[in-house]
């Protein structure tokens, strides 16, 4: 039996020259079935045999198809209709081929098959003829199926087998197994398989399982039209079998492993009779599906490549994540906000700039951020000799060229002091003298006030008494300071590597404390009572703070 | 008889107690008649007598009076110029008032001793003010634990009084008197009498009395100060004539070791007050006060001291006055002499007397050992070191050249340690630098005591700097013309007398490097070695 159907595939991949394709599909036409006996005739017993058992069941038979007489019973054979449709099923069962049709006969006057199929009329496209015979032989049937080429007229394939009288019901199965192969054969060669390669523009983008198959032109009839959008079919994908990976590898091997899977029919068919294609997948997130014409070449792995339009990503000009297109400040990298107004925009500016103005030879001045806990000194700077020096690290600041101005930049928005102070004069190491002068303005950054200007005062000279004041300790380290300030918190000074301050211009009507303070210890307060002489003073700076 | 000599005697107590009001003198009679059963006093034993409180009160009042009979007491009154003679005189009793504390218990006793003692004054032809209530005496906020501090000893009598005194009383003098033991038992008494004259507020004369036939040791360190001091001081053949003019306005300041921690070392008490009566007594009765020209002051106010704190900061040994110049010193207490002691338990007394009007140009500095007395050194290594100046340093270098003494010490390399020891500093390394002192006095080189605060270098100035810098915090030497000096004497001694006993060898012993340094140039113009290990 393999022999045979080795040597049909032999005719067929030799003497068919013809090239079927999905446009063109093998066209078989089932021409049978004819029984060579009408009639069986079973004997049983005679009429003294009453047992039942003595009559051949002809389970096949219609009970009015069977009559009965002495010792003879008569009944209708294997119905060639029967294991016509069931031939039809077995062929239908592969996709490639076409039916042309069938016609069923009761008997065949001729032995001459040839002759037989050139005495048929079946349609011109008609590339095979099916065509079997029925015979009884003892206790079974035989059936021989016979393919015939209708181009060459030669029957290139003739298969038989034997059924039992009484397991008629392996009928269908033993069709399948002689019809299946054989249609594999007339198919085989013009058959290929298909994958789809995704990538980048459509790797995360196709649905998978979502795709559908038509041929471009197909036969209808005896006509060859175009298929149209209804005509799609839909199909699934697998993974590549090894198969193909092993035999395929240098094309696969280029490729993600999963941006390609193999199609495969709903009934797990994995090839496509070779011929043009249009391939239709639907896409995630409702995209416009995607169609592409393929051919399938016989024998290839085909591949589909999906690769999309490329959509470019939404324009994020200022790359904060927000699109232009639901950015309000396209240009400017901002946040997300609710408000579409401000969606995208960077945060209200939270900083703004102070200018110190008149900053006079002499003066110095800092800045502090009045906190709810504490102040912070921001920037602190001083002319001396008409030479502004200020520190305000980590805020930028710029000095105006007169030497006379500064502005710090981007000071978080806030509350601010502004302490201006004469300049301490060493006129001997370790005496400081100050003219006494003090001059603040509270400063209040906010978002409609970015920019604010502070004028330093100018100093009048005060006629006063001179307050002496002694420091104990001598300033320990050279970066420590001692910070002064009247009774109104207003600062006056400020001065290192120092054992006692002299202040010049105290009012001889003052009366309150001088603060004076040292970093980690408890403030000392001066007390200063009204008084025309010079006096002697002791801040005493001991005591850790706690 | 007895009966009418008792009423007699009544009579006269009856004048002398009328102050009391009735009721005093009502109690008094009750007493005598014997109808008081309140009679602790009456019948007391009295030099193992039974002796009535009338005649204690006699004796008493004769003991006060006998004040005024003592020897003395004429020579206090040979001291009171010849114009002051005629002017009424308050007299006010001030006890330990000038170390701010109160009177204490006073009792009739008392008050017996003061009518003697006016008796008795009345009775040298003095004319004493009768005291109403116009006068107090002082409140010692003034001048107590006042900040700055105020210099020991100051006046006790409220000084807006003075003026009442003075207008209101027409008394131009002051007699104040402390008693510095008084027992009517033993009727003995110890008084420090002083006369000021009102309206200069100097000391007219000045004088410690004793009277009675014993006196009781409660006294006896008071008197031994007094005397002490008196001794030496009455004795000082040296003293510059030119501070006894009439012009003179010298205060006596106690210095103490205020120089060191601006502590005291003898707290102010009774006899640190009878020392220094006895330095006034003894200045008065100097050969030289003949003229009778009062030069004393009494302290009343301006005599501020530093702040202790400060000299953890200056170079060693700058006076204890407040004032950044001495012109301020004057201006404040009208002071034009300084006179500085140091009263040196066991050793003898240190004077240095200062011309304020001269930028504090040192007119005299000596040291003295208490007399017929061994010191534990202080005073020996002075004269020592005043000695080995003479003779190692060449003067010559410092001729017509204004000089200021600088401590020096081992600054250079162990600054820190420096800082941590000289609060502990003591008399010994004060003498040593005043044996310097004395020495360029006496050879006429016009020496200048440190006022001003004049700052160390800190310990971190030395850092990556070259080796052996001087220790004064100076950006240049022209800086220290404000001090008005020319050169410097700059000294380091190798002697920790901090850390020594009097009883160890080596407190004894001088081991002083010096180097004369032109403060125009910076030049070293002399190294030289002060010492006696040898």
């Amino acid at each position: 039996m393999k022999k045979n159907i080795n040597l049909l595939l032999f005719f067929v991949t030799t003497l068919f020259a013809k090239d079927f394709t999905v446009s063109d599909p093998p066209m078989l036409y089932i021409y049978h079935f004819v029984s060579y006996d009408t009639t069986s005739i079973l004997l049983h017993g005679g009429a003294q045999d009453e047992s039942k058992h003595k009559v051949l069941r002809f389970p096949l038979f219609s009970k009015n198809d069977v009559s009965t007489a002495e010792n003879l019973v008569v009944g209708k054979p294997l119905d060639p209709k029967l294991v016509s449709a069931m031939v039809t099923s077995a062929v239908a069962k592969n996709p490639h081929i076409n039916i042309a049709g069938e016609s069923i006969q009761k008997r065949i006057k001729t032995d001459n098959f040839i002759n037989l199929v050139k005495s048929y009329e079946y349609p011109k496209r008609t590339d095979f003829i099916f065509i079997g015979e029925i015979n009884t032989l003892a206790s079974q049937y035989e059936v021989d199926l016979k393919l015939i080429d209708v181009s060459t007229q030669k029957i290139i394939a003739s298969e038989f087998f034997h059924l039992e009288f009484g397991v008629l019901h392996n009928l269908r199965s033993q069709i399948n197994d002689i019809v299946g192969p054989l249609m594999n054969k007339i198919i085989t060669p013009f058959i290929g398989s298909v994958y789809v390669r995704v990538d980048s523009t459509s790797r995360d983008r196709i649905r998978w399982d979502d795709i559908s198959i038509r041929p471009i032109r197909s036969v209808v009839g005896s006509r060859n039209l175009d298929t149209q959008h209804s005509d799609f079919s839909p199909y699934q994908t697998m993974l590549m079998p090894s198969n193909f990976l092993d035999s395929h590898n240098d094309i696969l091997s280029q490729f993600l492993p999963s941006d390609y899977r193999l199609i495969k029919s709903y009934e797990n068919v994995t090839t496509f009779l070779a011929g043009a294609y249009k391939f239709q997948a639907f896409l995630k997130n409702n995209e416009e599906p995607f169609e592409i014409d393929f051919i399938v070449r016989a024998g290839d792995l085909n591949e589909i490549h999906m690769s999309l339009p490329y959509v470019p990503p939404p324009k994020d000009s200022d790359g904060d994540g927000i699109i232009d297109e639901f950015d309000a400040c396209p240009k400017v990298p901002g946040l997300e906000n609710k408000d579409p107004e401000l969606n995208g925009c960077p945060p209200p500016k939270l900083d703004g700039d102070i200018t110190i103005l008149n900053v006079w030879d002499g003066v110095g001045f800092e800045i502090l951020r009045i906190n709810e806990e504490s102040d912070t000194l921001i920037a602190y700077g001083s002319n001396k000799n008409n030479q502004l020096e200020v520190e305000s690290n980590p805020y930028n600041y710029n000095i105006n060229l007169a030497n006379n101005s500064v502005t710090i930049f981007d000071l978080p928005l806030g509350t601010y002091l502004r302490n201006s102070h004469a300049n301490t004069e060493e006129r001997f190491p370790g005496k400081h003298y100050v003219s006494l002068f003090a001059d603040s303005d509270t400063l209040r950054l906010d978002r409609n006030k970015k920019l604010i200007k502070t004028v330093i005062a100018d100093q009048d000279l005060i006629k006063g008494r001179e307050v002496v004041i002694y420091f104990d300790p001598f300033t320990p380290g050279v970066d420590d300071d001692y910070r002064l300030f009247l009774f109104d918190q207003s600062l006056f000074a400020v001065t290192r590597i120092v054992g006692e301050l002299h202040i010049v211009g105290m009012p001889i009507n003052y009366d309150g404390d001088i603060i004076v303070k040292r970093e980690g210890y408890e403030e000392a307060r001066v007390e200063i009572k009204p008084n025309r002489k010079k006096s002697y003073h002791l801040a005493e700076l001991t005591k850790p703070e706690e | 008889m007895n009966k009418l000599k008792q009423k007699f005697i009544l009579l006269v107590l009856l004048s002398i107690f009328h102050p009391f009001g009735c009721s005093n003198v009502q109690n008094l009679m009750n007493r005598f008649n014997g109808k008081d059963n309140s009679n602790e006093d009456y019948g007391k034993v009295f030099k193992d007598e039974k002796v009535s409180p009338a005649q204690i009160f006699i004796d008493v009042h004769d003991l006060g009076r006998k004040i005024t009979l003592h020897s003395n007491f004429n020579e206090f009154l040979g001291h009171i110029p010849d114009g002051k003679w005629k002017s009424r005189v308050y007299l006010a009793r001030i006890d330990d008032l000038p170390i701010g504390k109160g009177y204490g218990e006073l009792d009739k006793w008392d008050m017996a001793l003061e009518t003697g003692f006016i008796d008795g004054l009345i009775r040298k032809g003095l004319t004493i003010a009768e005291k109403l209530d116009h006068v107090s005496p002082r409140n010692k906020s003034e001048f107590i634990n006042t900040s700055p501090e105020d210099a020991f000893y100051m006046h006790g009598i409220n000084l807006k009084d003075l003026g009442l005194i003075e207008k209101e009383m027409q008394a131009s003098s002051l007699l104040t008197y402390q008693i510095m033991d008084f027992s009517e038992k033993d009727l003995s008494l110890v008084i420090y009498l002083r006369m000021i004259d009102l309206k200069s507020m100097k000391v007219l004369t000045s004088a410690m009395i004793k009277v009675g036939d014993t006196v009781s040791n409660r006294a006896e360190k008071e008197i031994e100060g007094f005397n002490d001091a008196y001794d030496i001081v009455k004795n000082i053949g040296d003293l510059p004539r030119t501070i006894f003019t009439k012009d003179g306005s010298l205060a006596l300041l106690n210095a103490d070791i205020l120089n060191i921690s601006g502590n005291y070392n003898n707290e102010p008490s009774k006899e640190t007050m009878a020392i220094e009566n006895g330095i006034v007594t003894g200045l008065i009765h100097n050969e030289k006060y003949k003229d009778n020209n009062p030069i004393i002051m009494e302290k009343t106010e301006g005599f501020k001291l530093k702040f202790p704190s400060v000299y953890n900061s200056i170079v060693f040994n700058t006076n204890p006055i407040l004032y950044e110049e001495w012109s301020e010193l004057y201006k404040e207490t009208n002071c034009n002499l300084l006179m500085i002691y140091r009263h040196i338990p066991d050793n003898g007394l240190y004077i240095k007397i200062i011309n304020v009007r001269n930028n504090g140009r040192i007119i005299y500095s000596n040291a003295f050992v208490f007399n017929g007395r061994v010191d534990e050194g202080v005073i020996g290594n002075h004269d020592i070191v005043s000695e080995e100046f003479k003779a190692n340093i060449d003067i010559s270098l410092l001729k017509d050249k204004k000089v200021l003494i600088i401590n020096g010490d081992k600054q250079a390399v162990e600054s820190e340690r420096y800082f941590k020891e000289q609060p502990f500093f003591n008399e010994m390394n004060l003498t040593i630098e005043e044996g310097m002192m004395t020495s360029l006095v006496e050879q006429r080189i016009a020496t200048y005591e440190k006022l001003k605060t004049l700052y160390l270098k800190r310990p971190w100035m030395y850092n990556d700097k070259v080796f052996n810098l001087n220790p004064l915090y100076l950006d240049e030497w022209k800086q220290l013309e404000d001090f008005g000096v020319e050169m410097l004497v700059v000294y380091n001694n190798l002697i920790p007398y901090q850390k020594l006993s009097s009883t160890h060898p080596d407190y004894k012993k001088v081991a002083i490097g010096v180097r004369i340094i032109d403060i125009n140039t910076g030049d070293i113009l002399q190294v030289g070695e002060l010492t006696n290990l040898n």
